[in-house]
């Protein structure tokens, strides 16, 4: 078998001529080339995953985490003009509380009319107790004079006569505290305010009926008229 | 045969050294290191997916405003007429009793005209139907337990009508006024304007003093919640009915007795209502029993005041 090695000389023949680092530069074209073709399937994946990972449509996120209300700017302590009304509101609470405590004490209700007055009167100190515990130091912890002197006589009396009357102040209280509700910033007071108004209306309620209402709208009646903050100034 | 070697073959003048091919293969794995490492890092969350699917639609804003506050509570008291029409309808009310609930629907009607005008000064469009969660959720099923109706799906029995539809359908009607005086109360922190925690409140004292007057129209002695005097430290009341026990054994009895003297059992203790349930509004769930007692219970539903999953919010138009 004759194999001929010609060819060889013929192609360095070819080649001789061209340069060392003409073929240095294939070389690193030849390097280049493979790291980009090995990079390829990588790159591919890169490309699918950018889509799977699009962004959630604003939609969505808006779902997952609902905006805020605005009352997220409102602040929870009471502010200052807060503090003046919540001290007025706990002055007219410890005043109604202290016409109960007469009414009772001159023994114008028997059995469990008594024992639900009792529990009323229990509400309204309970109501001034939450308030201080709200504003603090800032608390009057006395009672409206005024209200207390002009309403004193209408707690005397046949147990009809006086219900219908400590029913007109809780209206008074359910319109004073929705009033002050209107003027209040600090979500804490607002939160406690209506807390106290919504059992005060219940209270006027069950003493229209104690009073003797005949009809429903006797004893849904809630025609109060709310206290100025301003006639009822704490000393 | 020729085997010639084509010159073409050759990718350089000389033959690759060993030493030549590891610098080659070193050089591509270098750049293809550092081409990697400068390509910014993406962290994929979600499934790989296959194929072209169409994206999905994008779900409208759903922002809790003051007029989606006030949308919702309009909506709760469609609800609530629904429900007082239930009981007029199932409850076979006295004409006294059916003039209570004639009075709280339109009651009810009055709040939804002044929310309404709420909503609009909020900037939103008025709401004018029922709230399609309260009613599937919490008056379907309350409403099969007043009727009865046949077994469903894997149910192993039929649902009994009540045995006293009267009081179930006064319990539904007390529970949805409880409902609305506290559903205002509890909007009162939400709501972003001082005049708006006014107007609600209005609907809160109003719907509370019906809840009272119905709670005293169903006992007259239910006043005060007993549970509600201990804790003002005043004695229970001797007039307010005490709720039965299941208590009917008594250790101390002669074993002795004839086996024919069976001590009766004690009647089912209901739900009671009272118009002074708490010393401060409550914004905990109104529990309703409804139903004929069974196992020494009857069927309990809580109703919540609205959240995030029943506010009706402005993207939707459609009642």
């Amino acid at each position: 078998m004759d194999i001929k090695q010609a060819a060889l000389p013929t192609a360095a023949a070819h080649t001789a001529g061209e340069s060392a680092p003409m073929a240095r530069r294939r070389i690193l074209a030849a390097g280049v080339s493979g790291a980009a073709l090995s990079m390829l399937p990588w790159l591919s994946d890169r490309a699918g995953a950018q889509a799977r990972t699009a962004p959630p449509t604003s939609g969505s996120e808006t779902v997952t985490t609902p905006a805020p209300t605005t009352t997220a700017a409102a602040p929870k302590r009471p502010t200052t003009a807060d503090i003046e009304l919540l001290a007025v509101a706990q002055s007219i609470e410890l005043a109604i509380r202290d016409l109960y405590d007469a009414t009772l004490a001159a023994n114008s209700f028997e059995g469990a009319t008594a024992e639900a007055i009792t529990a009323i009167r229990e509400a309204h100190e309970a109501y001034a107790q939450s308030i201080s515990g709200l504003i603090g130091s800032d608390a009057p912890g006395i009672r409206s004079d005024k209200l207390y002197n002009a309403q004193r006589s209408n707690f005397s009396g046949s147990a009809a006569a006086v219900a219908q009357s400590a029913a007109d102040l809780e209206n008074v209280a359910v319109a004073t505290h929705i009033d002050i509700l209107g003027s209040l910033i600090g979500v804490d007071a607002t939160g406690l305010i209506a807390s106290i108004l919504v059992v005060e209306a219940r209270h006027a309620t069950v003493l229209n009926t104690i009073a003797g209402a005949s009809t429903l709208s006797n004893q849904l009646a809630s025609d109060g008229v709310a206290l100025s903050p301003a006639d009822y100034p704490v000393k | 045969m020729n085997n010639q070697t084509s010159p073409d073959t050759f990718i350089s003048a000389e033959p690759l050294s060993r030493r030549g091919l590891l610098r080659v293969g070193g050089l591509t794995i270098g750049l293809a290191t550092l081409a990697a490492a400068c390509v910014t890092e993406a962290k994929e969350n979600e499934p790989a997916r296959v194929g072209d699917v169409t994206p999905p639609t994008p779900l409208p804003d759903a922002v809790v405003t003051d007029g989606v506050l006030f949308r919702t509570a309009a909506s709760v008291h469609y609800s609530i007429i629904d429900a007082h029409k239930m009981s007029k309808e199932l409850g076979n009310l006295s004409p006294a009793q059916t003039a209570i609930v004639d009075a709280y629907i339109a009651a009810n009607e009055a709040a939804i005209r002044d929310l309404a005008r709420s909503t609009t000064d909020a900037g939103s469009k008025p709401w004018t139907c029922a709230n399609p969660r309260f009613d599937r959720v919490l008056l379907a099923p309350i409403r099969d337990r007043i009727a009865g109706r046949p077994r469903t799906g894997s149910e192993s029995a039929d649902l009994e009508p009540s045995d006293d539809p009267t009081r179930d359908a006064l319990a539904l009607a007390h529970a949805m006024e409880t409902l609305a005086a506290e559903m205002h109360q509890s909007l009162v922190p939400q709501l972003s304007l001082p005049k708006y925690r006014s107007a609600v409140m209005q609907q809160a004292q109003a719907a509370a003093r019906r809840a009272a007057a119905l709670a005293l129209a169903i006992n007259p002695a239910n006043i005060v919640n007993p549970l509600s005097l201990e804790n003002a430290n005043v004695s229970t009341p001797t007039t307010v009915e005490v709720t039965t026990t299941t208590a009917a054994q008594d250790i101390t009895q002669s074993t002795d007795a004839p086996a024919t003297t069976v001590a009766a059992a004690a009647p089912f203790g209901f739900q009671q209502y009272y118009a002074l349930p708490s010393q401060f509004g409550s914004l905990n769930a109104v529990q309703l029993a409804v139903g004929v007692p069974s196992g020494g219970a009857q069927f309990t539903i809580n109703l919540e005041t609205p959240s995030l999953n029943s506010f009706v919010y402005d993207y939707q138009t459609e009642c």
